[in-house]
């Protein structure tokens, strides 16, 4: 390239003949110094010669059309003969004599702190409306569940309990298991220095039954039922069957949504007694052999620190829980936007909300049941 | 062969539609007769999928009515929409089949839903109905264990479980080889033959257009409305708009 700055012109009087992409590298980063040494009021290239068989001078030229821009200075080209040059020109958006003005169908907004906290808030009540909206569509398929409970596809419901249950019971085990270990490790750790390690199986029995058990499950349900739903249904919306059922006059909610709900709803409870038993054993086994305590003891303890309603709350939350995460995977599933990445997103928001709305929902069990259990006259 | 009648069943009024503020087309009037095969034609994003999901009730329209058999469609609360949607099937792009049911199921799920037919009937009625689309035998497989066209076959007799009066097509020849593609041309012709089934589609595929369509609308996408109709080979040799018979002879727009 040979170029020289006349006055505030800088003349571009020779492009080299081909325009490969290192060379193209090359010339740019030379432009942008000699601008920057000696701002310009116009830039003028000379085109003698040229054709628009080189994309290399072209995309060079898009370049230079940019620079005047950022430099606010004007564009011109002299000896410009070829015709099919011209027109391309003119479509790239050098359509006046000194200007470069390409067009531009979407503008792309700078992102800004605000706009970005204002959208997810519009989102966030957007949510709620839609979740809330849901809730009441799977209410009315219930109603009609209720009144033909033929219509309920078993089939359906038995294959998900296999599925989101029956094949849970090994991760749950491990899981409950290690946070009784942990449970009961850290319990002697610190009641150890007072001599109350007995306590140890009072703390180990209640917590786990009464939070963790139905948490760990939970957590464990949103990871493998919840997400799996949100991705088949996202899945069945790409692929048009959701679009399908619906112009078909079958109900969505009903034929895919209340299976679920259903099977989770049976299976949790059970994945929930298997967790806080597994939970009890780890703490057991810790109790047991890092204090003097023998398996009787700490066993009697055990069993006297747990009373009935305990296990109602345990198995209250792993219902409403159940509900929770089922009908959140599905309702994120049919969110889902119609591509690869929606339905990707779909699964990870299946997985926030499933988290966010259990621990909501546990901390009102936790809160209102020692009332629920005052209605029953228990004393909790 | 069979003529469409005068019966009009598929009747649609300064029809607006888009989405959200932007409008895809507007003010588009066409009604579809009894036992016709109507094709909605366009060039790439015109916008005539999306005209299909509204007269199919999936999309509700900013502006206008769709009546079907004279009922509303596009005003119509959800009871009455599932009502409605009986009396027509749809093909989709994909087939749209259910992925977790063989295509004997497929086609079971509406009859179980809708008829008082006990198991067997509705067996033997699943086996006629693929049967019709030349995929007897195939009644245990799932959808991911047949081929595109087949895909497409079996969406066609499930949209025909219930025997419906109008059958909607989404671009029956996307996808397809042209030897699929001309089977299923003649799959339709046949079940119009047979059934006098009335048939809207959606497709820019111009050899199936001869083939089957007895008339044609043409979206534009500048104009935003409909720029042509009437009987397609007419419309190629014949129609005042160049652009019109460019499409129609697949020549260069340009030229």
């Amino acid at each position: 390239m040979i170029f020289k700055t006349v006055q505030d012109r800088l003349e571009i009087d020779e492009l080299p003949e081909a325009h490969g992409l290192s060379q193209l590298q090359a010339d740019y980063q030379e432009l942008i110094k000699a601008l920057n040494a000696s701002p310009a009021k116009e830039i003028s290239i000379n085109l003698k010669g040229k054709d628009s068989s080189s994309y290399g001078i072209l995309s060079f030229l898009i370049s230079c059309g940019e620079l005047s821009v950022t430099h606010s200075a004007k564009i011109s080209f002299r000896n410009l003969e070829d015709q099919s040059l011209r027109e391309i020109l003119k479509k790239l958006g050098f359509n006046r004599e000194d200007g470069y003005t390409p067009k531009q169908f979407r503008e792309v907004k700078p992102q800004s702190i605000y706009l970005s906290l204002g959208e997810a808030a519009i989102k966030f009540a957007d949510d709620v409306k839609k979740i809330t909206g849901f809730a009441g569509e799977l209410l009315l398929s219930l109603c009609y569940l209720i009144r033909h409970p033929r219509k309920l596809d078993l089939k359906e419901v038995l294959f998900y309990m296999d599925k989101s249950g029956a094949n849970a019971v090994p991760i749950v085990v491990m899981v409950c298991f290690l946070m009784g270990l942990i449970l009961a490790f850290q319990g002697i750790m610190q009641m150890g220095r007072f001599g109350l390690e007995i306590f140890v199986a009072d703390l180990v029995a209640l917590a786990i039954v009464r939070e963790l058990g139905p948490l760990m499950v939970a957590i464990i349900c949103i990871g493998r039922a919840g997400s799996a739903y949100a991705a088949e249904l996202g899945t069945m919306k790409v692929s048009e069957e959701i679009d399908a059922m619906s112009t078909m006059g079958l109900k969505p909610e009903r034929f895919l949504v209340w299976p679920k709900i259903l099977a989770l709803f049976g299976a949790m409870p059970f994945l929930v007694i298997i967790g806080n038993i597994s939970g009890i054993i780890g703490g057991v086994i810790i109790g047991v052999s890092m204090s003097d305590l023998s398996l009787t003891e700490y066993c009697n303890r055990t069993i006297a620190s747990l009373i009935p309603a305990n296990i109602v709350e345990s198995l209250l939350k792993s219902l409403v829980f159940a509900v929770i995460i089922a009908a959140v995977g599905c309702f994120r599933g049919f969110e889902s936007d119609r591509d690869a990445k929606g339905v990707g997103n779909a699964t990870t928001s299946s997985v926030v909300t499933g988290i966010f709305l259990v621990i909501l929902a546990d901390f009102f069990v936790t809160f209102t049941f020692p009332q629920i259990m005052a209605l029953f006259g228990v004393d909790y | 062969m069979r003529k469409p009648s005068e019966k009009i069943v598929i009747e649609v009024s300064k029809l607006t539609i888009g989405y959200d503020d932007y409008v895809v087309l507007k003010d588009l009037n066409f009604s579809v007769k009894e036992s016709e095969i109507f094709v909605i034609l366009g060039g790439s994003g015109c916008g005539k999928s999306t005209v299909l999901k509204h007269m199919i009730g999936l999309n509700k329209p900013i502006e206008g009515d769709i009546l079907i058999n004279g009922e509303s469609i596009a005003k119509a609360a959800e009871q009455e929409q599932e009502r409605i949607s009986r009396c027509f099937g749809v093909l989709y792009q994909s087939g749209a089949l259910f992925s977790s049911l063989t295509l004997e199921e497929n086609i079971a799920l509406p009859l179980r839903e809708f008829t008082n037919l006990s198991e067997n009937v509705i067996s033997s009625v699943a086996k006629l109905k693929l049967s019709m689309v030349g995929l007897e035998g195939f009644e245990s497989f799932l959808p991911s264990e047949i081929s595109g066209g087949m895909k497409k076959r079996a969406g066609l007799a499930r949209a025909m479980a219930l025997d419906p009066e109008i059958l909607f097509f989404d671009e029956p020849s996307a996808g397809l080889d042209p030897i699929s593609s001309a089977d299923l041309d003649k799959l339709i012709l046949e079940l119009r033959e047979k059934l006098g089934c009335t048939m809207v589609i959606v497709t820019h595929e111009l050899d199936s257009i001869f083939t089957v369509s007895d008339r044609v609308i043409i979206l534009d996408k500048e104009s935003k409305g409909i720029v042509g109709e009437g009987d397609p080979k007419y419309l190629r040799d014949h129609s005042e708009n160049a652009w019109i018979r460019n499409f129609l002879n697949r020549s260069n727009l340009r030229g």
